[in-house]
C-alpha cells in the first residue's frame, strides 16, 4: 500500500488535466459560443476544481518520498529525468489553473487560447508522468503503453468530472441540454479507449519476455482486476450509454459515473504500480 | 576506450559462500534489509542441484539508468567509470531502484534513501582492493579494467542475467563448467 500516494497523485492530477482539456475542447461548440456567459461561469468551477485537485494531489504525492521536505530538489534533473519534467509541468499546470480561476472571477471569461495552453501544460505533465514508468528494465512498460494508459485515464476521468459539474453547477445546468448527450458519448468513448489500451497492454505483456509475462499474470490475476473491469468499465459504460440515449439532467447518474470511473481508474493504477513494483524489486 | 573499472566473476570458482556479500555489509555497516552485493544460485539445468552461483553488485554501466532517471542528479559517472551516488542529494523517490535492470540500487526503509555499491572507491583511492574482492576465498571475484581485460573465456552475459543491451554493464563472467552427476541406477 506504500504506492497508494502515487496512485492518488497520478489519477487525481490526470482527472484535473482531462477536465481542463475537455472543457477547453467544448469551448469550440456552438452552445459555448451562444451561451458564453454560462460557459465562462462554468470555467470558474472547472479551474477551481482542477487547480484544487492538482494541488491536493501534489501534496499527497510527497508522502511516497523518503524525505518529502527536499521534494523541490526533484527539479534538478531536467536534463534527463522524466520525473523532473513531471514535477515541473504539474506544478505549472496547477498554478495556471488557479491563475485562470482568478482571472475568470475578475473578468468573467478567459481567452480560449489560455485554456488551451493550460490544457497542453497538463497533457505535457501526463506525458512525462507516463514516461517515468516506460523503463527499459521493465519489459512490459518499455514502450508507449504507460503514456497511453495515463492519457486515456485523463480523458475518461476529466470528461466524467465535467459531466458532474454540468449536474451540480448553475452554469452547467444551463449548458447541460446542449452538452449532456455528446459529453456522455465522449466519456463512453474514453471508457472504451481505456479498456482497449488496458487490454492491449496486458495482452502484449503476456506475449512478451518472461518478466513481462510474470507482470501480466500479476496484473490480470488480481481480484482488483475484476473489480476494475466490472465497476470501472462495464458499469459506467452502461450508465453512460443510457445517459447518451436519454439525455436528462440527472445529478445522481453523473455522480455515480464520476465516482465509479475515478474508483475504477484508481484500481487500474494500483494494479499498474503493484505489477511494476512486483517485477522491479527483485 | 576510456578507463572503465568493473568486476569479473569466475562462476567456475564460486562456491556460493556469500563472503563477498557479508564483507560488503560489514565494510559499510549496511542494515539487515540492504545488500549492495547479492549472491544468487544459478542452475545450468533446472533438474540439477544448485551448485553454481552468480555474485552481482552495481555493474557501473556504460549507460547507467540510475543516472538518467534520478530527478535530483544524485548519480554521476567518474572518469574511472565508477557510478557514484551523492547520498546527501537523495530524496528517496526510489525511481532508481525501479530503473536499474540488475536491482543494484537498494532502498533503505530506515535511512529512507537509496544506496548502492560504489566499487569501494575510498579503498581504491587508498590502494586497497574492494572489500568483496578481498574477502573471496575462492578468488572468484576480481576487479578489472575493461579496456585492458583480456580473458578469452569471459563473456558479457550468462543465462539468468538481465538483458545487458540496456545499459552495457561493466561485468564479465566466466561461465561455470558443466559438472557431472553420478547416479546409481535404480
Amino acid at each position: 500500500m506504500e504506492w497508494m500516494s502515487l496512485v492518488l497523485f497520478t489519477v487525481l492530477a490526470e482527472a484535473a488535466v482531462g477536465l481542463v482539456a475537455v472543457y477547453g475542447l467544448y469551448g469550440l461548440t456552438a452552445a459555448a459560443r451562444d451561451q458564453s456567459a454560462a460557459y465562462g461561469r462554468l470555467g470558474r468551477a472547472v479551474y477551481l476544481t482542477a487547480g484544487g485537485t492538482t494541488a491536493v494531489a501534489m501534496l499527497v504525492s510527497l508522502s511516497h518520498l523518503g524525505w518529502p521536505l527536499f521534494a523541490p530538489r526533484a527539479l534538478m534533473g531536467l536534463g534527463s529525468s522524466p520525473l523532473s519534467w513531471e514535477v515541473l509541468l504539474t506544478g505549472l499546470f496547477a498554478a495556471a489553473t488557479l491563475v485562470l480561476w482568478w482571472m475568470s472571477r475578475r473578468s468573467g471569461t478567459v481567452a480560449p487560447w489560455l485554456t488551451g495552453a493550460c490544457g497542453l501544460l497538463g497533457i505535457g505533465a501526463t506525458y512525462f508522468s507516463g514516461r517515468i514508468y516506460a523503463l527499459p528494465a521493465i519489459p512490459a512498460n518499455a514502450n508507449a503503453f504507460p503514456v497511453a494508459l495515463f492519457l486515456a485515464t485523463a480523458l475518461v476521468t476529466g470528461a466524467a468530472v465535467l459531466l458532474l459539474l454540468l449536474a451540480v453547477t448553475e452554469a452547467g445546468k444551463a449548458l447541460a441540454p446542449a452538452w449532456l448527450s455528446n459529453l456522455s458519448l465522449l466519456t463512453l468513448g474514453g471508457v472504451v479507449l481505456a479498456a482497449v489500451v488496458s487490454w492491449t497492454y496486458t495482452s502484449a505483456a503476456a506475449a512478451g519476455a518472461p518478466e513481462a509475462q510474470a507482470q501480466a499474470a500479476h496484473y490480470t490475476g488480481s481480484s482488483l482486476h475484476l473489480i476494475r473491469l466490472v465497476a470501472g468499465l462495464l458499469l459506467p459504460g452502461a450508465v453512460l450509454a443510457w445517459m447518451a440515449r436519454r439525455p436528462r439532467h440527472i445529478a445522481a447518474a453523473s455522480l455515480l459515473v464520476a465516482a465509479v470511473l475515478l474508483g475504477g481508474e484508481m484500481a487500474g493504477r494500483f494494479l499498474f504500480f503493484d505489477s511494476t513494483v512486483f517485477i522491479s524489486f527483485r | 576506450m576510456p578507463k572503465q573499472l568493473g568486476f569479473h566473476h569466475n562462476m567456475a570458482n564460486c562456491i556460493g559462500c556469500k563472503a563477498c556479500q557479508m564483507a560488503c555489509k560489514n565494510e559499510y555497516g549496511l542494515e539487515a534489509e540492504v545488500n549492495w552485493r547479492r549472491v544468487y544460485p544459478f542452475r545450468e539445468d533446472p533438474g540439477a542441484p544448485e551448485r553454481n552461483f552468480m555474485s552481482v553488485a552495481c555493474n557501473h554501466c556504460e549507460n547507467p539508468e540510475c543516472v538518467r532517471v534520478c530527478p535530483v542528479g544524485a548519480y554521476t559517472k567518474r572518469a574511472d567509470g565508477i557510478v557514484e551516488q551523492n547520498h546527501d542529494k537523495c530524496i528517496g523517490c526510489r525511481l532508481c531502484t525501479m530503473a536499474c535492470p540488475y536491482g543494484a540500487t537498494r532502498y533503505s526503509p530506515s535511512h529512507r534513501k537509496a544506496s548502492k555499491c560504489e566499487l569501494c572507491k575510498t579503498r581504491l583511492d587508498a590502494g586497497l582492493k574492494p572489500a568483496c574482492v578481498e574477502a573471496c576465498p575462492a578468488r572468484a571475484l576480481t576487479m578489472i579494467e575493461l579496456d585492458t581485460f583480456d580473458n578469452p573465456a569471459a563473456v558479457a552475459s550468462v543465462p539468468g542475467f538481465p538483458n545487458s543491451n540496456i545499459t552495457n554493464p561493466s561485468i564479465r563472467f566466466t561461465p561455470p563448467v558443466p559438472g557431472k552427476q553420478y547416479r546409481r541406477d535404480a
